[in-house]
């Protein structure tokens, strides 16, 4: 796996919509001055930053996955499912439209990052806050995915409204955003992305032991020894913050949270998260780098949306899943 | 015998939004090291809420609940998970985890920060396998056990909890004769080997006139307790199921039709 994600990281370097010899991209990686000067642009501050977001924005969508599905006790849960992104979107719209309308994200100066940031992190941490709400009193798994997919439904009304008031040229780079793509986050940004993604994952790790006794339930866990309240706060925070950080910055990108873990369950065969966790973000970051190598690929027709692959490989691992639920063993 | 837990004039019921709804009020009892102890009481009596109360896992209403010469309240999530190990009728998304690791689990109370287990808590968790008889499963999945095979590898959990005080809601719910009968004696050796209390919730009258030192009848009359035959003999036991078609028969130790005994 970790010999994959070398290559493919490799791969996300070499290639693009614009040809450049491999002797050159070697070249330029090492520091040396290329045979054209828009070469070295390119290699430098589009595709090294673009590597680097997939590199990120795969291990934290997945983890926000496994996070979300051992809390919720439900296979199906996600970060794209249960609606936190579009909430995510929703803040960035509500930021978008105070500072102008048409702020594009990439043009974003360190304020402009902070604020869009906090924009996301509020609009993802009140769908969660919803989302628990009802998770206190709703009984079933199925009712709280449908209330999630309701809440995203309501969102994105919200967002199409705010559109409606934006400029032609706002609502375009809303469009174009909403495809998903890991080459929003600019060079000058990508400190602050990354910073922020970092805390996150660190964040999750720390949580590993609390996760393996919830996986009896919260009442075991309790008498367990874990602190109920805090690690639903720390889980509702740190998934909060990595759908923002990576929403505001790629879109919302789908499929990567919900079919990630369930990808990882399926190689190591276990749901401990002593394993999972840590191969959960590795195949995160495989899967990423797959994703993005496959919009950059087609070199004569320039990027494909993210959102265009994304299903493409995690909607065929969640029908299996869900064919099979019988033979596999975490479900039971 | 030492007493490990008791109630003193204890209040238990729910709490919602609309209020507090009490289902028993002036509960008194004691728990013993050593001693088997079977709760009974018709459906909805309350036989979840009382262990619930008594593990900490829902509040106490009023009166007082001492715990190893504390009270119960004042006791922190870490030292209540040494001294009370329980076993619910939660259903657990544990099948992707090896027998192996579930009972592992019962020693994060002790581990560190990544709960990383030492060479004793290995120790502890494959002893505790085995006295519960499922050496053999130890590297399986929960997924290929049966309800009553699942049900001894949360027994063994307990076990390597440490903890003086087991508390278990119905652990033979959905389960088989056999089953039932292995499991119940597996909890009364470990309260008499292990000097531990044990305390279960039950519908199984049969087995728990057998092999349990105490019995604890929850009914709208609040909690009667006493030793099997005192309780029979004083005839409290006809108390479980008053109003109803039903009546014990002493002869056969069971609740028999009174419609049946009318023909």
């Amino acid at each position: 796996m970790s010999t994959l994600l070398v290559a493919l990281f490799l791969g996300n370097i070499f290639c693009g919509s614009v040809d450049i010899p491999s002797k050159e991209v070697l070249n330029i990686l090492c520091g040396g001055e290329a045979t054209k000067e828009s070469w070295k642009f390119i290699i430098l501050d589009s595709r090294l930053p673009q590597a680097i977001t997939a590199l990120l924005s795969g291990p934290a969508l997945a983890v926000c996955g496994l996070l979300l599905q051992t809390y919720f006790n439900n296979p199906l849960a996600g970060p794209s499912i249960l609606g936190i992104n579009s909430g995510a979107s929703l803040g960035v719209a509500v930021v978008m439209l105070i500072m102008g309308g048409s702020v594009g994200i990439g043009a974003l100066n360190f304020t402009g990052f902070l604020a869009v940031l906090v924009g996301a992190i509020i609009g993802s941490l009140l769908v969660m806050a919803i989302l628990l709400l009802f998770s206190s009193f709703v009984k079933g798994n199925l009712t709280l995915l449908i209330i999630g997919i309701m809440v995203g439904y309501l969102t994105s009304s919200a967002i199409s409204l705010l559109n409606f008031f934006a400029t032609t040229e706002g609502v375009h780079s809303y469009v174009i955003w909403g495809m998903g793509t890991f080459g929003g986050v600019s060079s000058a940004q990508l400190p602050y992305f990354s910073i922020t993604v970092l805390i996150g994952l660190v964040a999750s790790v720390l949580m590993i032991k609390p996760l393996n006794a919830l996986l009896l339930g919260e009442r075991y866990a309790e008498n367990l020894g874990v602190n109920i309240r805090k690690i639903r706060n720390l889980i509702l925070l740190t998934v909060g913050l990595l759908t923002a950080c990576v929403t505001a910055f790629c879109g919302p990108i789908a499929f990567i949270g919900l079919a990630v873990p369930h990808i990882s369950r399926l190689l190591i065969g276990s749901s401990n998260h002593t394993t999972l966790l840590p191969f959960t973000l590795l195949t995160g970051t495989v899967m990423a780098l797959l994703c993005n190598l496959a919009c950059i690929l087609p070199s004569d027709g320039g990027i494909l949306p993210l959102n265009a692959i994304t299903p493409l490989l995690g909607a065929p691992v969640i029908i299996y899943v869900l064919v099979n639920q019988r033979k596999i063993q975490y479900f039971n | 015998m030492e007493t490990v837990l008791s109630a003193n004039d204890l209040c238990v019921g729910y709490v919602c939004r609309c209020g507090v709804s009490p289902i028993h009020h002036h509960l008194n009892f004691s728990l013993r090291r050593g001693e088997l102890v079977c709760l009974c009481g018709a459906n909805g009596a309350g036989k979840s809420t009382l262990l619930r109360t008594i593990s900490k896992l829902q509040p106490q209403l009023a009166g007082e609940i001492t715990l190893m010469e504390k009270p119960l309240e004042s006791y922190s999530e870490k030292e209540l998970s040494r001294t009370i190990g329980v076993v619910l009728t939660d259903r657990a998304q544990t099948g992707g985890l090896t027998v192996e690791e579930v009972v592992s689990l019962g020693r994060q109370p002790y581990t560190g920060f990544f709960g990383r287990l030492s060479t004793e808590d290995k120790e502890l968790v494959k002893n505790a396998i085995e006295s519960v008889g499922m050496a053999e499963y130890t590297k399986k999945y929960m997924a290929e056990l049966s309800d009553g095979e699942r049900q001894k590898v949360m027994i063994a959990k307990t076990l390597v909890q440490e903890c003086p005080v087991v508390i278990l809601d119905e652990p033979t719910a959905f389960l088989d004769v056999a089953s039932r009968i292995e499991i119940t004696q597996l909890l009364h050796d470990i309260a008499h080997t292990q000097n531990r209390a044990v305390l279960l919730s039950t519908h199984d009258l049969e087995q728990a006139l057998r092999l349990s030192d105490k019995l604890w009848l929850l009914t709208t009359h609040g909690l009667q307790t006493g030793s099997p035959e005192e309780l029979i003999a004083n005839h409290q036991i006809d108390t479980l199921f008053e109003g109803r078609n039903v009546y014990f028969d002493e002869k056969s130790g069971t609740f028999r039709s009174k419609s049946i005994c009318d023909r």
